[in-house]
C-alpha cells in the first residue's frame, strides 16, 4: 500500500489523524486540502522577503551621520534576526491556515473545517443530497484545480470547497462513498 | 539656571534612539502576535489532530523564543 503524504492535498484514509467529537466506531476515510498551487502566493512573498534582507541590512550597517555609524552592529544584528522571525512567522501562519483548513469525510459525516479552524461545519452523510464540481477560471483549467459544492439538507444548505486538485475525480469519489453509505458500505468502517 | 542646546548631532540622536524605541515596541506588539499563534495553533491541534502536532507546536514555541530573543537583543544596544 502507497504511504500517504501528509501534505498531499487529498488523501485516503490517514493514519494517526483525528478530529475533535470523533466517535469510536467513526473513521476518516479522506482528508481533503486546498491544492499545493494556491499556497503559491504566500510561498513566492516568503521568498522575497528573505531576499529583502540581503540588500537592506548592509546598507543600514554602514550608514553614517558625520562619520559615526547611526545603528551599531547589535541592533543591526537584533533587526536581522526580527525581520526573519516576521518572515518565519507570516509564512507559518499562512501554512498552519492551508494545512488546517480541510474537508474531512468520515463513515459518518463531513466535516468542512475553515479559516484556520475557527468555522467549522458538518453534515451527516445522509443528509447529503446532491454534489457538483466546477473549475469556473482559466487557471483552475490549466492546473484542474476547482470547487466542490455539496448540498445538504439540514440547517447549512451547502459546503463550498474552493482551490481543490482535481474536482471531478473528488466530487465522484464522495459520491460513490454516499452511495456506498446507504448500501451499507461504509457503515461499519 | 540650566541651559539646553539643541545641536543638529543632538536632534539626530533623538531620532535614531526615537527608531530604536519604535522598532522595540514593534517587536513586543509581534510577541503578542506570536503568542495568539501558539494559542490558535492549539486550538487547530485540537480540531484537527495530525502526525506533525507535535512539531508544530515546537516551531511555534522556537518563535516565540525568538521573538523575545530579539527584544532582549535590541533592547541591550540601546
Amino acid at each position: 500500500m502507497k504511504k500517504p503524504r501528509y501534505l498531499d492535498s487529498f488523501i485516503k484514509y490517514p493514519p494517526d489523524t483525528s478530529f475533535e467529537g470523533r466517535d469510536e466506531d467513526e473513521r476518516v476515510i479522506f482528508l481533503i486540502r486546498q491544492s499545493l498551487i494556491s499556497t503559491f502566493w504566500w510561498v513566492l512573498a516568503t521568498v522575497v522577503l528573505l531576499i529583502i534582507p540581503i540588500f537592506l541590512i548592509p546598507y543600514l550597517a554602514k550608514l553614517q551621520i558625520d562619520g559615526n555609524l547611526v545603528f551599531d552592529s547589535l541592533f543591526t544584528f537584533g533587526l536581522t534576526v526580527f525581520w526573519y522571525v516576521v518572515v518565519f512567522g507570516f509564512a507559518f501562519k499562512h501554512f498552519l491556515d492551508w494545512y488546517f483548513e480541510a474537508l474531512i469525510v468520515t463513515n459518518k459525516r463531513m466535516i468542512d473545517i475553515d479559516k484556520g479552524a475557527v468555522v467549522i461545519s458538518e453534515a451527516p452523510l445522509s443528509n447529503i443530497q446532491d454534489v457538483t464540481s466546477k473549475i469556473p477560471s482559466v487557471i483552475g483549467q490549466i492546473f484542474n484545480i476547482g470547487s466542490i459544492i455539496i448540498q445538504t439538507a439540514g440547517e447549512r444548505d451547502y459546503f463550498e470547497f474552493n482551490s481543490v486538485d482535481n474536482p471531478s475525480m473528488l466530487r465522484d469519489t464522495i459520491s460513490d462513498i454516499i452511495t456506498n453509505r446507504q448500501g451499507g458500505k461504509y457503515a461499519n468502517i | 539656571m540650566q541651559t539646553y542646546s539643541f545641536s543638529l548631532e543632538n536632534l539626530i540622536g533623538f531620532g535614531v534612539t526615537g527608531i530604536k524605541i519604535f522598532i522595540i515596541i514593534m517587536m513586543g506588539i509581534y510577541l503578542i502576535y506570536a503568542l495568539t499563534l501558539s494559542r490558535r495553533l492549539k486550538i487547530m491541534n485540537q480540531n484537527l489532530e495530525t502526525p506533525y502536532k507535535k512539531n508544530f507546536i515546537r516551531l511555534s514555541r522556537l518563535h516565540i523564543i525568538a521573538s523575545i530573543a530579539t527584544i532582549i537583543i535590541t533592547v541591550l544596544s540601546i
